[in-house]
């Protein structure tokens, strides 16, 4: 019991306390904003391009927008070290797994609404015609990538460590996904050794499982990617945790826990 | 005419909390403020934590406005003439901020240098000479995020003479500060003093105000509780002896039953880890001492000592509280 | 002179060292061009008048904007982090001068944006990449980082007088690169969209650099956008000065300069 309690509500007090700007409006502002803005961005380009039809383009950046909570994470483990509050966390007898996993799961929650109110762009502003879709494929599939996306924001919170800035390590990220994972160009123009880098990344497997599932592919044959992309992720949430233990008993060692 | 003048300065802070249902409540920081500080004096502002010290800095260094009253700073006032007063002060807010860490001392110094129009053909010079004043030549070509405490706020202080300001309002300029790098600082505070400038110097250090100022001011809950020179601010504990009592264990009981006696006239606590130190002033001096150790019957007692009031005891009787 | 010509100048210089070892600048400038360039050569090559100097001039411009942006909007607000807002605010220095030299030192800087795209275009896709009119092209240019410089120095006071574009200014990253024609034609707006376009310099420093980059812009055409990007700039300037004396009166009223 209370390591659920220490799950949920440490998850959601450190991301009050990390986001203390927060205010119903401008949270709306923020969720309703940027997926409507990055969506709109890559359709309209899509669109001059021509290459593919520009529901490949709608579907593809909605299903990427869960990156924003990603983002969330991944300077969430800087941002304690820059408010000084990281060394108590370290020493206080919390369970790691749970602090380090439930840091994810209010952003989870969050990924869910980014992912909701860009599908919403997608289909009433855009006109993505999902009428023929396995809808039961589809929420999985948003689920999928919203807690894929979430764990890889856990790795990239503890990699900040190593390069000291969480803000260029998850605008990388997030450019990468953006390029990499089939949202925006077909896997099978890039070159072999990026299509490498592809399948590496969450949410990849996520976009192809979406695609089927929004032209109505039948629910078992986009299950065996989504539990891929799932295992993707966890594996990313799991190198994140073990870096975090690393870089503990590293600063413990060199006595650099308020650095670190 | 006065250098500085406050008069019947108000400031009020509304804050708010709650994310929905927003509660709104206004802080009273200054409540009807008048003082003077004359040309060439070394004033020092007094008070404890959240008592207005810095909000007076603040407004007479043109960053706040008054809610209420006026205020000038060489004769120009600190609301509508900022442009008349700014060229002319320098302040110190000290601590860790206040600089930018990715360049080197020299060159904050250099920028400073321009943003208050030193003449270029003498920037490189002043800063030079300013830096060997503070003592971090050897260091001024090092990025300021490498400096320890007292370097910046050395380096603060060499920012706020670039431009030779006849007013300087420095704010607990010592603070954080090693015993020997608090003394040199002070003792370049009094040789500006001795060149002539205004200065206005807040502190939580008795002792640096009772050595280095001319007048002082103490204020409690935004206002002018004393005001004098710290011989005068003395005095008015000066009948007062202050009996000193080491106790262990000594809670609000005590204190209570001590500050009843009528011969008491106010006692303040210092906590220093498992001991109590308690500063009892009273009139009747050493005859005192047995009837205070009575009211502590049943602690453990160590040092007992009589001596004669201080600028601290004056603060204290003023206050209330030590810090 | 001394309140503005020095500051500035003094400013500039201190920036341009700041910004030469801010990893988030060099993303700005270098990594997100980048996979901006990369991910829409791709997805426009396909079309038959493909010119790849448009992929350059846009990808080039999506790195100055978000220079401008960023450095716009955390101008006063860095500041304030740094702990010397009070500090510069009590100087003789005039504040929208220390503004303006923030920004003329990012958009300089942000120039190596183009060049770098240009370097991906040439190198990595193997595209011969020519400017049409070069002559022109370099009026344009230092026309386009004046006009996007100017409408930085406004962004400043605004969003401290207006939190949500402070807090949000990635939301408004998207946005510009869609109504400013950065890469695709406004002509895929809809109609009623287009005056938003026409308000904004980033709009009109598109309009010239694409229209000298590929030669289709000239003669009177050319005059009237180069008079559009002056005429932005010196509104912007204007605009922006009673904007910071209300910046700086209310936070002597609020007494929110050492607020971080």
């Amino acid at each position: 019991m209370g390591t659920a309690r220490l799950f949920f509500v440490g998850s959601l007090f450190s991301y009050r306390a990390l986001f203390h700007w927060l205010n119903p409006s401008a949270y709306l502002f923020q969720k309703m904003g940027f997926p409507l803005v990055q969506l709109a961005f890559f359709a309209f380009v899509g669109r001059f391009g021509g290459a593919q039809p520009l529901d490949f383009y709608l579907l593809g950046n909605a299903m990427i927008v869960g990156f924003q909570a990603m983002f969330s994470i991944s300077s969430t483990i800087s941002d304690e070290r820059w408010q000084g509050t990281l060394p108590y966390l370290i020493g206080s007898p919390a369970n790691r797994v749970v602090l380090f996993f439930g840091r994810g799961s209010v952003h989870a929650l969050d990924a869910l609404v980014d992912l909701a109110a860009a599908f919403l762009f997608a289909i009433f502003l855009f006109g993505l015609d999902l009428s023929h879709a396995t809808w039961t494929g589809m929420l999985l599939a948003i689920l999928v990538a919203s807690l894929s996306s979430c764990a890889f924001g856990l790795f990239l919170g503890a990699a900040a460590y190593l390069v000291l800035d969480a803000a260029f390590l998850g605008n990388l990220a997030l450019f990468a996904i953006v390029l990499l994972t089939g949202a925006n160009v077909p896997l099978a123009e890039l070159p072999s050794w990026a299509q490498a880098i592809s399948w590496t990344l969450p949410l990849t497997r996520t976009v192809a499982a979406a695609r089927g599932f929004a032209a109505g592919g039948p629910l078992l044959d986009g299950l065996p990617l989504l539990a891929a992309d799932l295992g993707v992720g966890l594996a990313w949430g799991l190198a994140g945790f073990a870096l975090f233990r690393w870089l503990e008993t590293q600063a413990r060692r060199r006595g650099t826990l308020e650095g670190f | 005419m006065p250098a500085i003048v406050l008069d019947h300065v108000r400031r009020v802070f509304h804050t708010s909390t709650g994310l929905i249902r927003r509660k709104h409540k206004d802080v009273i920081a200054l409540d009807d403020l008048s003082l003077d500080v004359g040309d060439g004096e070394l004033f020092g502002l007094l008070g404890p934590n959240g008592a207005g010290k810095t909000t007076t800095i603040k407004i007479l260094t043109t960053l706040l406005i008054p809610t209420a009253g006026r205020a000038s700073v060489l004769g120009h006032d600190v609301v509508r003439e900022t442009g008349e007063i700014r060229p002319r002060i320098g302040f110190v807010f000290g601590g860790e901020r206040g600089l930018y860490y990715r360049v080197t001392g020299r060159d904050n110094l250099e920028y400073f240098a321009e943003l208050y129009a030193v003449e270029p053909r003498r920037i490189r010079a002043r800063v030079d000479e300013l830096l060997a004043l503070v003592g971090l030549t050897d260091r001024a070509n090092e990025k300021v995020e490498g400096y320890s405490r007292g370097m910046k706020q050395r380096l603060h202080l060499a920012r706020t003479l670039l431009h030779n300001p006849p007013v300087l309002f420095l704010d607990e300029p010592t603070i954080g500060l090693d015993p020997i790098g608090a003394r040199e600082l002070r003792e370049t505070i009094e040789r500006l003093h001795e060149e002539g400038k205004t200065i206005v110097l807040t502190t939580h250090y008795m002792f640096e105000a009772d050595a280095l100022c001319d007048r002082i001011g103490i204020i409690n809950e935004g206002k002018l509780v004393a005001l004098g020179t710290p011989g005068e601010l003395k005095r008015l504990v000066s009948e007062k002896s202050v009996v000193e009592i080491e106790t262990f264990g000594a809670g609000d009981a005590q204190l209570t039953r001590l500050r009843a006696l009528d011969f008491v006239a106010s006692v303040a606590v210092e906590r220093r880890e498992l001991r109590q130190l308690l500063r009892v002033q009273t009139e009747l001096g050493e005859r005192a001492v047995p009837r205070l150790v009575a009211v502590l019957d049943g602690l453990e007692l160590g040092r007992v000592a009589v001596r004669e009031a201080t600028l601290e005891d004056a603060y204290v009787h003023l206050v209330g509280r030590l810090e | 002179m001394k309140r503005w010509v020095r500051p500035f100048f003094a400013t500039a210089r201190l920036w341009l060292r700041f910004m030469a070892t801010d990893r988030f600048m060099l993303f700005c400038v270098f990594f997100q061009p980048f996979f901006i360039a990369v991910t829409v050569m791709y997805m426009l090559r396909h079309q038959p008048s493909f010119d790849p100097v448009y992929v350059v001039v846009g990808s080039g411009l999506t790195g100055i904007w978000s220079v401008v942006l960023f450095d716009g909007t955390w101008a006063v607000q860095s500041e304030r982090g740094y702990g010397t807002l009070e500090l510069v605010v009590g100087s003789p220095a005039s504040m929208a001068a220390i503004v303006a030299g923030k920004l003329a030192a990012g958009v300089v800087f942000s120039l190596t944006s183009m060049a770098f795209c240009y370097g991906i275009g040439a190198w990595l896709f193997g595209y011969e990449i020519a400017v049409r009119e070069p002559a022109p092209f370099l009026v344009a240019l230092v026309l386009a980082i004046v006009s996007l410089g100017a409408m930085g120095v406004l962004l400043a006071p605004l969003a401290i007088l207006a939190r949500a574009i402070g807090r949000f200014f990635t939301i408004l990253e998207h946005p510009v690169y869609i109504f400013g024609g950065f890469l695709f034609p406004i002509l895929l707006l809809p109609g009623w969209l287009h005056p938003v376009s026409y308000a904004l310099p980033p709009y009109w420093a598109a309009v010239a650099l694409h229209g000298t980059s590929s030669g289709d812009l000239g003669g009177v055409e050319l005059l009237g956008v180069c008079a559009a990007l002056i005429g932005s700039s010196v509104a912007c300037i204007l605009l922006a000065l009673p904007f910071f004396r209300l910046v700086e009166r209310r936070a002597r009223v609020d007494g929110s300069l050492a607020l971080t």
